[in-house]
Formats: structure tokens, sequence, C-alpha cells
């Protein structure tokens, strides 16, 4: 079978394909590029960094203890994640662990930023806040939960 | 004339074998890059180490459910007073546990109190010490408080296991 019918039409048309060969190679280096260079999964990493020491600190102090974040004239703007606290509580080996995740409106990805913490055994800690502008951190006796505030 | 043919074939297999050599190149390169860059966010936000092992420490100092010794008739707290009856590893396993499968991935502690030869750890603790803490604290024994040091061994993390940093 002929492919084609003269040897310049076939290089024309070779030269199409590496052509959109070399478009297909830069658009998808450019696309991981800007997926990955957007400043997104710093805030996440640094939310999570912040909520990570802030429930550390509360596992440490006897009272009871509300921590807001962040701070009321900061230009930190968490509204646009969802962080999502849960605890596995006392699992039956003995660890009582809770996951902290920080993600953009509940996606799964893997560039969500995730911690987790060893909390003293009898002592939870739960919840959600999507979208809000400023979480609060309450613990009430061995109770830390998190919400919007 | 079939020579040219020949050529021509060959010239197109050629092209063919270059580009699926190209396409894997660029997929490695594309995963390397992205192993790289996504290494790197994650350690743009990092805050020193110290800080985040400074607040886990202090539940050691402060917490009653840990060793802090609290009053059992008006609930005080004593802070940096550690309970003695409280000072044992089993305490330690309520006070911090990092789980037995990859538990030795994160910091775990060695208490040593030197002038009454005491010292317990967490569960996943080798003593790879990466950082070491010392302290002044008081310790009610029944009626009596007194004070003697304290030297808390962090192993921070096995796998990026550092160098021995003394802080205080």
């Amino acid at each position: 079978m002929k492919l084609f019918k003269s040897k310049k039409a076939s290089s024309i048309l070779m030269m199409v394909f590496e052509l959109m060969a070399v478009v297909l190679i830069v658009s998808m280096l450019m696309l991981v590029s800007k997926k990955l260079n957007d400043s997104e999964s710093v805030h996440k990493n640094l939310i999570a960094e912040d909520l990570n020491m802030m429930i550390n600190y509360m596992a440490s102090v006897s009272g009871d203890i509300i921590l807001k974040y962040p701070l009321q004239n900061s230009s930190k703007n968490i509204s646009a994640y969802e962080i999502v606290l849960t605890s596995s509580n006392v699992d039956g080996t003995g660890t009582n662990d809770a996951e902290l995740k920080v993600s953009i409106g509940g996606e799964v990805s893997l560039l969500d930023s995730k911690r987790t913490l060893f909390l003293p055994t009898g002592y939870t800690a739960i919840g959600i806040a999507e979208q809000k502008e400023r979480i609060c951190l309450t613990k009430q006796g061995k109770s830390i939960t998190l919400e919007g505030c | 004339m079939s020579n040219k043919k020949a050529q021509s074939a060959f010239e197109i297999a050629r092209k063919q074998i270059f580009w699926i050599f190209m396409g894997l190149v660029v997929v490695v390169a594309v995963l390397s890059f992205t192993y790289i860059i996504q290494n790197y966010i994650s350690h743009l936000a990092d805050t020193p180490p110290e800080l985040e092992l400074q607040f886990i420490t202090l539940r050691f100092l402060e917490n009653p459910d840990c060793f802090a010794y609290q009053d059992s008739f008006n609930g005080k707290v004593l802070v940096n007073t550690l309970d003695i009856n409280k000072l044992n590893e089993e305490r330690m396993d309520l006070c911090y546990f990092t789980g037995e499968s990859k538990g030795y991935n994160y910091p775990n502690f060695e208490l040593y109190f030197p002038e009454i030869n005491l010292s317990f750890n967490t569960n996943e603790y080798y003593g790879m010490v990466d950082h070491t803490y010392f302290k002044q604290i008081n310790i009610k024994n029944g009626t009596e408080i007194y004070s003697t040091n304290l030297i808390i061994y962090i192993q921070e993390n096995m796998e990026t296991s550092r160098h021995d940093e003394t802080w205080s």
C-alpha cells in the first residue's frame, strides 16, 4: 500500500505531526507548571502548620481555651479553604491520633496539606470549617473542636 | 527505485522511534519536574522544628493528664511541677503515643531526671537524638517539693535524622 503520493507530502505530514507533538508537550508542561506554581499550596501548608502547633499547644494547657485563627487584624485570608480535623480516638492499640487536612473547596488533591497529631489518651479533636474567614479552636475538658466563627 | 522507497520507509520508521523515545523522555521529565516542585513547595512553608517540638514538650510539664501535678482538693495545676507518682512509662504512653507502624517518623522523646536517676521514653524512641532540651523543674513527692533538672532527648524523625542540637 502506498501511504503517501510523494516524498514531499509525507515530509509535510510528518512535520505537522512533529509540530503538534511539540505544542502538546509545551502545553502539558505549562499546565503542570501553572498548577504547581500557584501559591495555594504554600498557603495550605502554612495554615496546616499553624493549626498543628495550635492544637499541640491546646493539648498542653490544663484549662479550657479558645484560640481564633487568623488574628483579627491579619491580612491572611483562609476563606478559600476547607479545614477538616478528624480524630481516631482510641483504636484499641493505644494510639490517639488526629488528622488535620487543609484543601481547596473540599477537593481531594495530592497537594492537600495533611498533618498527624498525637493527643493524650481520652482527648478528641474534631471539626470542619468550610470556606470560613475565621476559625475557632475550642478546648473544653478533653475535647478540641474546630469550627468557623 | 526500490532503494528510494526503502530510504523513505527507513526515514519514517526512524522518526517514529525518535518520537516514541522523546515521549518517554518527556513523561519522565514532567514527573521529575512535578516531584521536585512539590518537594520544594512542601519545604517552603517549613517552620523551625524546635517550635513545634516546644509545643509538644509543653504537655509533659503543664498537662495534668501527662505529668504535671494537680492538687486533688482544689484541682489546681502547678505548672512546671511534676508529680513523682506520674513519672513512669505507662503514663508516657497515655500522654504521647505515636503508634507502632510508622511512629518512628514522628517526634519521640526520652525524659531523663539525672538527680533521681530516672528515665523513660515514648514508644518509638530509639536513641537517635536530634535535639536535647534542658529544663529546671520541680518535683512534688508527697508534701515535699524540690527543684531538679530535666533533660528531654528528642528523636525528631528517624528517616530524616540530622544531628544533635542542644537548646533550652
